[in-house]
């Protein structure tokens, strides 16, 4: 620890001989949601109700020579319920030579590709649940990076980069922290070009299986950008979800193992960009099913609730259907196979930003609805939101945990 | 040679008198160096006259590309805006993301992003005499720029030209219909990048009342660049 105080003391005092960069971001978020499972309203899955929310400093910076630059990005967050869990969290915290347009990268960093919104497909390295509640954008910046090691050619016929990403597995608390969960043997190669009003780019990620993915986007005329992404992963064992009706009992929903072989993910959308207003519309197809390590989260939580609901049930069935949530929470989207999103957004009111979302799975018309609102004064953010989802009891996000939540949040930018 | 080719114009013009490429030319050349230079720029937006909004940025300028860094406010900070030729590419700190505009769209107030990213009317617009008029009693050439290729910052501009120093008075922006967009008025001569320079533009919307703003060139410097300041994957890293 001591060591990374001398990184940033010396980033610091870099600034007085070199270009020194510097963000600050304090962010004190306050999250109300209602869980109550719509399936029995007096919460036997032991959903709780309630206020929940965190402190959050974000410090940054840049420490730029000529041929060398570091970078170093540290998280404090301070959670609402109990002070004393408070967590340092090096987010990034790396090196980079460079030399004519070679680079070489050492240490902790995250690397972003893709353009979904909703989720990105080719961005296997963070294609993960997004928060919709504070957005995609807001929840990337508060993301681990990867121990890794690699280098890239920035050239006029495109951009090549590749890193080596080691497993590493440590049993010491203080310092597994450091590690980003699930950070395994990764070799990951980039391409990426940019033309005109055209680009696009390559991933391509081993990570026990081959993953492939391309994206780009071709601004059509002055107001409209078309955009695709899309993840093709190798043959892997995948679970899904299967729902069979049966008479008296109605829908149960089966989770059968199924080796899939290159299943796709992918995503198109538009953006139309207005000088007062924006709005994206995205389209996502999902055949990817849940993962091992997914599933293995599954069978936990179910086998916690079946105790639980078998103590106090003991002659009534326990539908996999209700216990479906706890999966989509680590891996979305999990069930459907069609996704739509729209995303209407302010643009240019002053000191204002306001922005409507709704995602909506088109296999079963359940959705999410959320509305936003943030204010800017100076350097200060005050925002919130509601959302609330909709659908059938049975369906995919009505079974998502949250039926209705609130959020607020004060940042403050330095 | 740069002095050369200003004494040959100079030469030529006195005998010939000047056609509207080579006006166009000394006017870009009082807006900013020609070839790679770097700026610091202040834009501010106003009601009322009072300052609502006031971004503070850096553009890297080579050609045809420029890179215009935001510095400040605090919300601003780090986010990046690439030109090249007519596409527009904002880059937001630690975002994935980066966003595809257009140049005639919106940055703040009644300045377009093409208005900031580019310094030269030539690059984009071919240039034509459509005669002479008196503005605030100096007279100016007037001239007709037509776009080059679709999807520059404006259509047509008629740019009005004192006669007697080849400074740019006022322009009127016109869309693709002909409808009158904004007006800007340059002023304030002031030594940037080596050489006496417009260091002030004001810019009008034409349908918006009580509402203007102003873009401030406060240095620029002569100074070169790898081509990689105008990759997005760079800038994303930068």
């Amino acid at each position: 620890m001591r060591f990374l105080y001398l990184i940033l003391l010396f980033l610091i005092s870099g600034g007085i001989f070199a270009d020194f960069e510097y963000r600050v971001l304090v962010r004190n978020e306050e999250d109300f949601a209602i869980k109550t499972n719509v399936i029995n309203q007096d919460n036997f899955l032991g959903f709780k109700s309630g206020l929940s929310g965190n402190a959050k400093m974000l410090f940054e910076a840049k420490f730029k020579l000529e041929k060398l630059k570091l970078k170093f990005s540290d998280l404090v967050l301070v959670p609402l319920e109990d002070s004393s869990l408070t967590t340092n969290s090096i987010l990034e915290a790396n090196i980079s030579f460079n030399l004519y347009d070679f680079y070489l990268d050492v240490g902790k960093k995250r690397i972003l590709k893709g353009k979904g919104f909703m989720v990105s497909p080719s961005d296997f390295l963070y294609n993960y649940l997004p928060d919709y509640n504070k957005g995609r954008e807001n929840s990337l910046q508060f993301k681990n990076g990867f121990f890794l090691a690699g280098g890239g050619y920035y050239s006029d016929f495109g951009n090549f980069s590749f890193y080596y990403i080691p497993e590493i597995s440590i049993d010491n608390d203080d310092v597994k922290r450091l590690i980003t969960e699930g950070q395994k043997e990764i070799y990951a190669g980039f391409y990426s070009i940019g033309f005109d009003t055209f680009d696009f780019g390559i991933t391509c990620i081993y990570k026990e299986v081959f993953n492939f993915g391309v994206y780009g986007s071709l601004r059509i005329s002055d107001n409209f950008v078309f955009y695709l992404d899309v993840g093709l992963t190798g043959k892997e064992s995948n679970y899904i979800l299967e729902k069979e009706n049966y008479p008296y009992v109605g829908d149960i929903y089966n989770l059968k193992e199924k080796e899939l072989k290159n299943t796709l993910q992918a995503l198109v959308g538009l953006n139309v960009i207005t000088d007062n207003f924006g709005l994206m519309i995205e389209y996502f197809y999902n055949d990817r099913g849940l993962t091992i390590e997914e599933i293995n989260i599954f069978k936990d939580e179910a086998k916690k609730i079946a105790n639980d609901y078998n103590k106090n049930n003991p002659v009534s069935l326990l539908n996999l259907g209700n216990l479906a949530n706890f999966v989509a929470k680590n891996s979305f989207p999990s069930f459907s196979r069609h996704y739509g999103m729209m995303r209407l957004y302010s643009i240019g009111i002053k000191n204002w930003e306001a922005s409507s979302l709704c995602i909506l799975s088109l296999s079963d018309l359940s959705g999410k609805l959320n509305n936003s609102v943030e204010y800017n004064l100076e350097n200060i953010n005050i925002g919130g939101s509601f959302f609330f989802s909709f659908g059938d009891d049975y369906s995919e996000f009505k079974l998502y945990g949250d039926v209705w939540g609130v959020s607020l949040y004060v940042e403050v930018c330095f | 040679m740069k002095k050369l080719i200003f004494i040959f114009i100079f030469i030529s013009t006195s005998l010939f008198g000047l056609n509207a490429e080579e006006i166009l030319k000394i006017v870009d050349s009082k807006r900013g160096p020609e070839g790679s230079f770097l700026m610091n720029i202040r834009v501010s937006s106003y009601k009322n006259n009072e300052v609502q909004e006031c971004l503070e940025m850096k553009g890297y300028i080579k050609g045809n590309k420029s890179m215009i860094y935001f510095t400040s406010p605090a919300k601003w900070k780090g986010k990046k805006m690439l030109m090249i030729e007519n596409d527009v590419v904002m880059i937001f700190p630690n975002t994935s993301k980066p966003v595809r505009l257009s140049p005639s769209q919106r940055l703040m107030g009644d300045v377009a992003n093409g208005d900031v990213a580019r310094t030269a009317f030539s690059l984009d617009y071919d240039a034509e005499i459509e005669g002479e008029e008196k503005f605030k009693g100096i007279t100016c050439y007037v001239l007709k720029l037509k776009a080059k290729k679709v999807g520059t910052t404006y259509n047509s501009i008629k740019l009005y030209v004192d006669k007697e120093n080849i400074l740019p008075v006022k322009a009127h922006f016109f869309s693709l219909s002909g409808k009158e967009l904004k007006v800007a008025y340059y002023s304030e001569l002031k030594m940037l990048g080596g050489s006496e320079r417009i260091s002030k533009i004001t810019i009008y919307d034409s349908i918006k009342e009580n509402s203007h703003s102003v873009i401030e060139f406060l240095s620029m410097e002569e100074k070169s660049f790898p081509d990689k300041y105008f990759n997005v994957d760079f800038l994303m890293e930068m």
